[in-house]
C-alpha cells in the first residue's frame, strides 16, 4: 500500500463517475486512490444466475453494499389520480394508502457502483434536453453542449463496447457504434409491430452489453437478468471496463470498506483531505492534492453537508430530480418466451425531445421493452404477481400464461421543484454518527402529466401489440422508487446558482471536483444517465484541472 | 401475540435474502423421525401446490422443511405454524377423522378453503394460509423440478437463451 502522499488524487466512490475519473487520470499517468465504502463483487462467484434459486436471490447485496437513507413524508394522492396507481393481478393496489410510499433509492455501494445492477442502457442525452432553461424556462442549462461532449461520448462507448443501431436519430454521431446492435428479441418484435401500427418508431436500443466478443469479454447470451449482476462480464459495468483498465496501469489503488466521514477544509480555498474509517473501525486522515467526490446525487450532498463544504451557492441538495417511471405489463395472446433476451433491447424515442409530448407538457419521455426490468422473467414472479391462487387451478394457470407477459416501460423527464431536495436527517445517523441523507420528493403538475401520458401510451402500445389483459402496472405516483437521481450539486457557469463548473470543479474549492449525476442541471427525457456521467468524467479528467 | 400480516411481511422481507439460498439444499422430503408438524405441513403444502403430471407437489420437494427452517428466523412464525396446523387438525377431528394429513385431497382442499375465507385478517387460520402460501410459492419455484410444466427450461445461466429472437415453440 502506497502512503497517501504518493497519490495525485483521491476519488470517493467507484461508480460511473468515480471509476471513469480514475480511468481518465491514470491515463494521464496520475496515481489515484479510490475510497469505496462498499465491497468488491466477483462476477464469476457472486452472481448466482446458474442456480435454481436465481430468482429468489436477486442482486446479491453484501454487508455495506447498500447505504441507508430516510424519507420525509411524501405527498398525498387524490382519487383523481387513481388511474396512475400501481397494482397487480394478485395483490391489487400495491400502495393502499392515500399517500406516496417510499419504496427505495436503488443503488449499489461497491466497486463499480450502481452499474453493477444497472440494465446497461447506454444513452446519449438529447441535445435539446441540455438547454431547458433557455428554451423552456425550467431547470437550468448545461454549461456544456452536445457538440462539446460528443467526442467523449464516443470514447466512452469504445471503452465499454456499446452495441447500437445505425440510425442515430436526434443524437448525431461522429462515428458508428463500436458494435452492431443486438437483434431484437421476440417480444420486441411484437412491440415494434404494435408501435408502428400506431405510427411510432420502435428502434433497437443502444446497450452496454456486448453483441460480439470485445476487449477480452464474451458476448451476451441473452439470459435476461442484467439487473441481478452479469456473471459473464459482457455487461459494460464500470468494474469490468473503466476500472479494469485503470487497475491494469498499476496506478490505481482501490480500498474497499472505507467510509469517508468528512472532508477537511484547508487554507487558500483548498481541501486538505478526508477523514475515513475502515471496516475494522480504524480511523485515519488521508491528505490529498486533488479530491473527487462521486457518491451519487443522494450521498454526495450528504458528504458535503456533513463536512460543511461546497454549499456557497446554497444549491447543494436542491434541484433533486428522480426517476419518473411507469411500466405496464400484460398477457400476450401468444407464448413469447419473454423470460429470454436482453432487457430493454428496443426503444421508442418519438417523445424524448423536451417539447415532443405537446399540450404544454415540457419534458420528454421514452418507451422501451420492460419485461426484464420489471423482473417478470421467472416462475416465482409469475406466481406471486400474475397468477396468484393455489391448488390445481394455480398450476394450470401457470402453464397457460408463463412466457406470455409483455411489458412496456417508460421513463420521463424529472424537473426540479422546491419540494424535492436532499438534506440531513435531524434524528437518524449511521453507525459512525453521521446523519443520514433524507430524501424529499414531490411530483409536480408536469411530472403527473408526463406520467399520465406514459401510462396511456404504454397501454396503447401493449394493446396494439397483441396484449389482451393487463396484469401489473407500476409507477412513480404510488411509490418513490428511483435508480436515476440527479441535480443536487448542479453544474453551471454562475457560482451564485450552481455548485460546480462544467468540469465538475467546485466554484470555490480549487482542488475539489464532483463527478456523478448530482451535477446534471436537468435529467433528460428518460435517457439512462451512466454514459453521460462517463462522458463528463472523461472530459473532466482530460481537461478539467 | 402478534400474527398481523404487516408483522410477518416486515420480518420476512428482512430474513428472506439470507434464508432462501441456504435452505434449498434440503432435499430430504420423507424422514422417519418426522414430527407431526412436519407431516401435517407436508400435506398442507402438497395441497396448496399439488403434484400433477408435470411436476411434484411442494411437499414432495421438501418445501415444508424450508418453511419450517425459514420460520426460525422470524419472531412468532414457528408458533404460527404450530397453531395453524393445530387449527387444521382440529377442523378435521370435528369431522371425526384423525388429522389433516390423513384426509384425501378433496377434504384437504375444503379445509384450506375455510382458512382462506376467514374474514378476520389477523386470525390464525388466515395468517397461516397467507404465509405458508406466500413462502411456499417462493420456495417451490426455487426448485427446478417445478418448472417442466410451465416451460421454463433452465436457470438463466450458464447457457442463456440464444434462441431469444424466435418464438419459443419454434426453437430447436
Amino acid at each position: 500500500m502506497k502512503s497517501a502522499e504518493e497519490f495525485d488524487a483521491v476519488i470517493v466512490g467507484s461508480g460511473a463517475g468515480g471509476g471513469t475519473m480514475a480511468f481518465g487520470l491514470t491515463r494521464k499517468k496520475m496515481r489515484v486512490l479510490i475510497l469505496e465504502a462498499g465491497p468488491r463483487f466477483n462476477p464469476f462467484e457472486d452472481y448466482k444466475l446458474a442456480e435454481e434459486t436465481w430468482e429468489q436471490q436477486g442482486f446479491p447485496h453484501k454487508p455495506e453494499s447498500e447505504g441507508r437513507q430516510t424519507f420525509a413524508e411524501l405527498q398525498e394522492i387524490g382519487p383523481e389520480l387513481d388511474d396512475l396507481q400501481s397494482w397487480n393481478a394478485v395483490a391489487g393496489r400495491t400502495n393502499p394508502t392515500k399517500r406516496r410510499s417510499p419504496h427505495k433509492y436503488h443503488h449499489v455501494r461497491g466497486v463499480g457502483g450502481s452499474t453493477l445492477a444497472f440494465t446497461g442502457e447506454s444513452h446519449r442525452l438529447h441535445p435539446d434536453a441540455m438547454q431547458m432553461k433557455t428554451r423552456f424556462g425550467v431547470a437550468a442549462d448545461w454549461p456544456v453542449d452536445y457538440k462539446t461532449l460528443e467526442p467523449f461520448y464516443s470514447e466512452a462507448e469504445r471503452i465499454i463496447g456499446v452495441a447500437g443501431p445505425e440510425n442515430p436519430g436526434a443524437r448525431w454521431r461522429s462515428e458508428p457504434y463500436p458494435l452492431p446492435a443486438h437483434a431484437p428479441g421476440f417480444p420486441s418484435q411484437k412491440l415494434k409491430a404494435g408501435a408502428e401500427q400506431l405510427g411510432y418508431q420502435w428502434d433497437q436500443n443502444s446497450r452496454a452489453a456486448l453483441s460480439k466478443p470485445y476487449h477480452g469479454r464474451p458476448n451476451c447470451n441473452y439470459c435476461a437478468n442484467c439487473n441481478r449482476g452479469c456473471p459473464r462480464t459482457d455487461k459494460g459495468s464500470v468494474d469490468v471496463t473503466f476500472l479494469r483498465k485503470s487497475e491494469a496501469t498499476g496506478l490505481c489503488t482501490i480500498r474497499t470498506g472505507v467510509t469517508v466521514l468528512r472532508i477537511e477544509a484547508g487554507e487558500d480555498d483548498r481541501v486538505k483531505g478526508v477523514h475515513v474509517i475502515d471496516e475494522e473501525g480504524t480511523s485515519e486522515f488521508i491528505p490529498t492534492r486533488r479530491l473527487v467526490v462521486s457518491c451519487g446525487a443522494v450521498e454526495t450532498p450528504r458528504l458535503l453537508f456533513a463536512s460543511g463544504i461546497g454549499n456557497e451557492s446554497g444549491q447543494v441538495g436542491k434541484n433533486f430530480m428522480e426517476t419518473i417511471a411507469w411500466t405496464s405489463s400484460g398477457l400476450h395472446t401468444e407464448n413469447l418466451g419473454s423470460y429470454r433476451g436482453l432487457p430493454g433491447d428496443s426503444i421508442c424515442w418519438d417523445f424524448n425531445a423536451p417539447d415532443a409530448i405537446g399540450d404544454g407538457v415540457v419534458g420528454g419521455v421514452r418507451f422501451s421493452t420492460g419485461v426484464g426490468e420489471a423482473a417478470l422473467n421467472g416462475p416465482t414472479a409469475y406466481a406471486r404477481r400474475v397468477v396468484g391462487g393455489w391448488g390445481e387451478s394455480h398450476k394450470k394457470r401457470m402453464r397457460e400464461v408463463f412466457g406470455h407477459v409483455l411489458s412496456v416501460g417508460s421513463i420521463g423527464e424529472s424537473l426540479p421543484n422546491p419540494g424535492s431536495f436532499i438534506d440531513l436527517d435531524p434524528e437518524q445517523k449511521d453507525a459512525n454518527g453521521i446523519p443520514l441523507a433524507r430524501i424529499h420528493s414531490h411530483l409536480g403538475e408536469g411530472e403527473l402529466k408526463r406520467l399520465d401520458f406514459m401510462a396511456k401510451t404504454a397501454r396503447e402500445i401493449l394493446k396494439a401489440s397483441g396484449v389482451t389483459e393487463l396484469v401489473e402496472e407500476y409507477g412513480s405516483l404510488s411509490h418513490f422508487s428511483a435508480t436515476h437521481v440527479f441535480g443536487t450539486c448542479r453544474m453551471g457557469e454562475n457560482p451564485d446558482d450552481s455548485v460546480v463548473d462544467e468540469f465538475g470543479r467546485s466554484h470555490r474549492w480549487k482542488n475539489l471536483q464532483i463527478m456523478d449525476a448530482s451535477v446534471f442541471p436537468s435529467s433528460g427525457g428518460g435517457e439512462s444517465p451512466s454514459l453521460t456521467i462517463e462522458a463528463l468524467a472523461l472530459r473532466a479528467a482530460a481537461g478539467g484541472g | 401475540m402478534n400474527f398481523s400480516r404487516r408483522h410477518f411481511v416486515k420480518q420476512a422481507s428482512c430474513a428472506a435474502a439470507g434464508s432462501s439460498a441456504g435452505l434449498v439444499a434440503i432435499g430430504q422430503t420423507e424422514r422417519e423421525d418426522a414430527t407431526p408438524l412436519q407431516i401435517g405441513l407436508r400435506a398442507w403444502m402438497n395441497t396448496l401446490l399439488p403434484p400433477d403430471d408435470f411436476s411434484p407437489g411442494a411437499g414432495d420437494l421438501g418445501v415444508h422443511f424450508e418453511i419450517e427452517q425459514h420460520a426460525k428466523s422470524i419472531h412468532n412464525y414457528e408458533l404460527l405454524l404450530q397453531r395453524g396446523m393445530k387449527w387444521a387438525d382440529d377442523q378435521v377431528k370435528a369431522m371425526g377423522k384423525a388429522d389433516f394429513a390423513a384426509l384425501d385431497d378433496e377434504d384437504r382442499v375444503k379445509i384450506i378453503e375455510v382458512a382462506e375465507a376467514d374474514e378476520a385478517e389477523n386470525s390464525v387460520p388466515r395468517q397461516f394460509f397467507f404465509h405458508t402460501l406466500r413462502d411456499g410459492v417462493n420456495f417451490y419455484y426455487g426448485h427446478s423440478e417445478s418448472w417442466p410444466g410451465i416451460g421454463f427450461p433452465h436457470p438463466p445461466q450458464p447457457i442463456g437463451f440464444p434462441d431469444y429472437a424466435r418464438a419459443p415453440d419454434t426453437a430447436p
